[in-house]
């Protein structure tokens, strides 16, 4: 039992960890026979994304079902329990010379079946995508209890309607990831940063880092990554990414390097021991409050138009320009209302606190303008858990 | 559940005439023909009605008139498919998409580009390909097969090894329900992650049986800086299948490489003006792009593996045109197996790609045991084969055997932990084997999927799913779900 587990704001009555997947299937049976509200937690990262569950009698804690169930390395793919911890899976997968490329804030804690409901995706989706590139298979617990599998085990297969692709961002409302399988990639030999910006440059306005943003791809240069962070003079730092063969990251080293240059900011390049990387990954999943925007790739020039008269200079923004998502966390003095007000206006933009403080709870809701797609949503949850037991009122809509 | 077609309504063409146009509305036998199957010959049914719509205002009209009929709809694009997805339901509206062809919106700085389901795969790579960017998923048929029907059947092709499937590459859809209705699904402007449930990617590889995709947002990538082509002989399928597991198992990712096998060769040297040695068991073929440094580099570590496997010879094209042939080569393999065979039936499994030589064995076997020829030309990379169960219609009973002979071959791949598609889809032609890759409870909980778009079953009705009328009453084999897989549990 473990009384620390707060979702959303919201304590349960009971905290369980079902052994072994079986178990699983059993507790959420029995719970959803009886009525209870249920919802699932795996290492317990993202307990303050979404609003506050309507009803939560039970927890079910996963992290007990932490076991590989079949890896093959000759063919890149892994199939393990939900509530292994991305860390473990990390050193399983480095044994072979590979890796998941998915990002998260704390390894040793987050779960893949976590990972996978919260659509967990960091830096790297530039180059490797997302949960939903990765993910092959499935097996879950449906609300009422049946278990239920849907894709495979091979990374090529369209057999069946696309069970793994719908668990990907549902956030538990579908039922419990039991397994997972996911196609894994190799470990790049060597990788390195280069950065474009330092604190005594002019440093680059929003719209000359979206400018280099479009320069990598038509260069033909391939980062895994590229982000730009704010800085108090509302400039911004940026780092791009390389990995691959050492042969290779030193050209496209020295590539972006120059391209930096032809934007009037020095430029120089780290190794990948430096601290670039882990840098990005603490202002990415700092604490709350953290609002993640979406727009369309080529917007972060407008973005930042538009939130730069709601915001001050204590404000961090972190943008990842080619995919189209920059990470906000306010200062305090900033009006959040007006800021996510003036984000969601925009049809081709969203904006979700990410990290939602309790102090916001009360009059802000976690995801903004209900999709276009609402009454298909609500059927769907409705034929999976008629009853609305299964993590009631803390996602999108309502759903 | 299930829609019904009424006795003809002497008004239905009138009635569809009005919202189509008398010449996009098909009622004559003899025009109907040609709608009567798609890429999976065998089975021919007439539609009762095939109509032309030209936007989503009139495939929204035709559901509802359909469904104000009661008569069941099987939209298609191209009918392409090798899996009777297209095929009809005996008197049903048929919708054809072969008119809503229109490039809607090119946006390359969110490369992007919006298209109606009408428009021709590769004409999407041949609209952007001139400024350096091009569309990833492609199927063999792409000069002729639709977006629609890609979107439909999640397709695949040779270069979705590296860089994935339909469902990696399409955005948003705009889909017509069977009310009438139009949703919008997805990313409107090429934002990420919209919000709430992956409906694109449920909708993706549903076989047309969720709704008609009117519009289409796809994702488009930029063309690599360089793309090498190898090009690999062996003794056998063994050694070739060897080389596959190793440069994988290498962590080598190549955007694509293909297996033919010797019969396939003799095929395609017979087709094309390909310069192909007759004298190999296997040949591999093989893509290798990205940044001119790393490509230099992994083709050289892909040719170390090549070699250590057994490689008989290795060659590299010598120019940009002797690249085109080798791959036009491999792309009109099925077509060329005219030249060696009267018939064929084209297979479609998938197996985990260390697997190759003992499966291709097996499959040799069952061919052998059954008196017929199969030839292997497939995306060795993933492990999706297309064995081509070569026949003779004219000799009696032989084309039943090589359907037999094809569903031994999808057991084969169940067996190894595979899937009885990796990019044709189920369709009419493996809705029975569906049920032994697939507990009940695991298509009971894809039928409420289903049935979240389309509650009546009007949309491509009696595909994909067992059902006792498609396949007698053996709803399939019992698959033990993870639980019991794991040795947690039993089925008590």
């Amino acid at each position: 039992m473990n009384d620390a587990v707060i979702v959303a704001g919201v304590v349960p009555a009971e905290v369980v960890m079902p052994r072994d997947l079986d178990e699983l299937a059993e507790i959420v049976r029995e719970r959803y026979a009886r009525g209870s509200t249920f919802a699932f937690v795996g290492g317990g990262t993202q307990l303050d994304l979404g609003n506050r569950p309507s009803g939560l009698d039970t927890i079910v804690r996963t992290t007990a079902l932490d076991r590989v169930i079949d890896y093959t390395p000759e063919d890149q793919t892994i199939t393990v329990e939900a509530g292994m911890t991305l860390g473990a899976l990390d050193r399983i997968l480095a044994e072979q010379g590979q890796m998941l490329p998915l990002d998260a804030g704390d390894r040793e804690r987050g779960t893949i079946g976590g990972a996978i409901a919260a659509n967990l995706a960091g830096r790297h989706r530039l180059r490797y995508g997302t949960v939903k590139d990765m993910i092959v298979g499935v097996a879950i617990v449906r609300p009422d209890g049946t278990p239920s599998h849907g894709g495979g085990k091979v990374v090529k297969n369209v057999a069946g309607f696309d069970l793994p692709k719908l668990m990907v961002g549902s956030l538990g409302t579908l039922g419990a990831i039991a397994t997972a399988t996911l196609r894994v990639y190799p470990a790049p030999e060597a990788s390195a940063f280069v950065t474009g910006a330092f604190e005594d440059d002019d440093g680059f306005v929003a719209r000359d880092a979206a400018a280099l943003s479009a320069a990598l791809v038509r260069e033909r240069l391939e980062p895994v990554a590229m982000w730009a962070s704010s800085r108090p003079d509302g400039r911004y730092r940026v780092t791009v990414e390389f990995a691959g063969s050492g042969v290779a990251v030193e050209a496209q080293c020295r590539a972006c390097e120059r391209l930096i240059a032809e934007s009037g900011v020095s430029a120089r390049s780290c190794a990948s021991d430096s601290d670039e990387g882990e840098r990005e990954t603490r202002a990415r999943y700092a604490s709350a409050p953290r609002i993640k925007t979406g727009f369309p790739p080529a917007s972060f020039a407008p973005l930042d138009e538009l939130i730069r008269p709601l915001i001050d200079g204590d404000t961090t923004v972190l943008a990842y320009p080619g995919v189209g998502i920059a990470v906000i966390r306010p200062a305090a003095s900033v009006d959040h209302r007006a800021l996510l007000a003036a984000i969601r206006k925009r049809e081709d933009m969203t904006a979700v606190v990410e990290a939602m403080p309790p102090q916001w709870a009360a009059d802000v809701d976690a995801w903004g303008n209900p999709p276009r797609a609402l009454r298909l949503m609500r059927a769907l949850k409705t034929s999976f858990d008629p009853r609305g037991l299964c993590n009631p009122g803390r996602y999108v809509a309502g759903l | 559940m299930q829609a019904q077609p009424l006795a003809p309504s002497p008004n239905l063409r009138e009635r569809f005439a009005a919202i189509v146009g008398e010449r996009n509305t098909i009622t004559e036998p003899s025009d109907l023909r040609t709608y009567e199957c798609d890429g999976l010959l065998g089975y021919r049914v007439r539609p009762g009605v095939v109509v032309l719509p030209a936007n989503t205002a009139e495939v929204a009209a035709c559901v509802e008139l359909a469904r104000e009929f009661g008569l069941p709809i099987v939209p298609r694009g191209a009918g392409t498919g090798l899996s009777g997805g297209a095929l009809p339901t005996d008197g049903c509206v048929m919708i054809g998409l072969a008119r809503m062809r229109a490039i809607l919106a090119v946006d390359l700085p969110n490369r992007a580009v919006r298209v109606q389901p009408g428009v021709i795969n590769l004409d999407i790579s041949r609209a952007i390909g001139a400024v350096g960017y091009y569309y990833a998923p492609d199927p063999s048929s792409q000069s002729v097969c639709t977006i629609g029907g890609n979107v439909a059947e999640n397709s695949g092709g040779a270069h979705c090894l590296k860089y994935g499937f339909t469902v990696n590459h399409v955005l948003g859809l705009t889909l017509v329900l069977s009310d009438g209705s139009v949703a919008e699904l997805g990313s409107r402007n090429g934002e990420p992650d919209p919000l709430g449930y992956d409906l694109t990617g449920v909708v993706v590889g549903s076989e047309g049986m969720t709704g008609i995709v009117t519009e289409v947002l796809v994702r488009v990538l930029r063309t690599a800086e360089r793309t090498q082509t190898l090009f690999a002989t062996f003794p056998s399928t063994d050694e070739a299948g060897d080389a596959v597991s190793r440069i994988i198992g290498a962590g080598i990712l190549p955007a694509a490489i293909e297996m033919c096998d010797q019969l396939a060769i003799e095929a395609i040297v017979a087709a094309t003006h390909v310069d192909w040695p007759l004298d190999v068991g296997a040949l591999l073929l093989m893509d290798v792009d990205g940044p001119n440094a790393d490509v230099e580099e992994t083709a050289a570590r892909a040719q170390t593996h090549l070699r250590a496997a057994g490689a008989l010879e290795i060659r590299a094209p010598k120019d940009e045109a002797e690249r085109q042939l080798a791959w036009k080569g491999r792309k009109s393999a099925f077509a060329a197996m005219g030249r060696i065979s009267p018939n064929y039936y084209v297979q479609d499994g998938v197996i985990p790609r260390k697997q190759i030589g003992p499966v291709l064995r097996e499959i040799a076997a069952l061919a052998a045991a059954a008196g017929l020829r199969i030839a292997n030309v497939f995306h060795a990379g993933d492990g999706n084969l297309h064995p081509l169960v070569l026949y003779d219609a004219r000799i009696p009973g032989q084309e039943h055997t090589a359907e037999c002979v094809g569903g031994e071959i999808l057991r084969v791949c169940l067996r190894y932990g595979g899937s009885v598609t990796g990019e044709h889809g189920v369709g009419h032609d493996k809705a029975c084997y569906l049920g032994e890759q697939f507990s009940v409870d695991d298509l009971a909980t894809m039928m409420r999927i289903r049935e979240t778009f389309d509650p009546e079953h009007r949309f491509n009705p009696d595909k994909m799913f067992p059902t006792p009328r498609l396949c007698g009453d053996s709803p399939g084999k019992y698959v033990p779900h993870a639980t019991e897989a794991s040795g947690a549990a039993g089925r008590g």
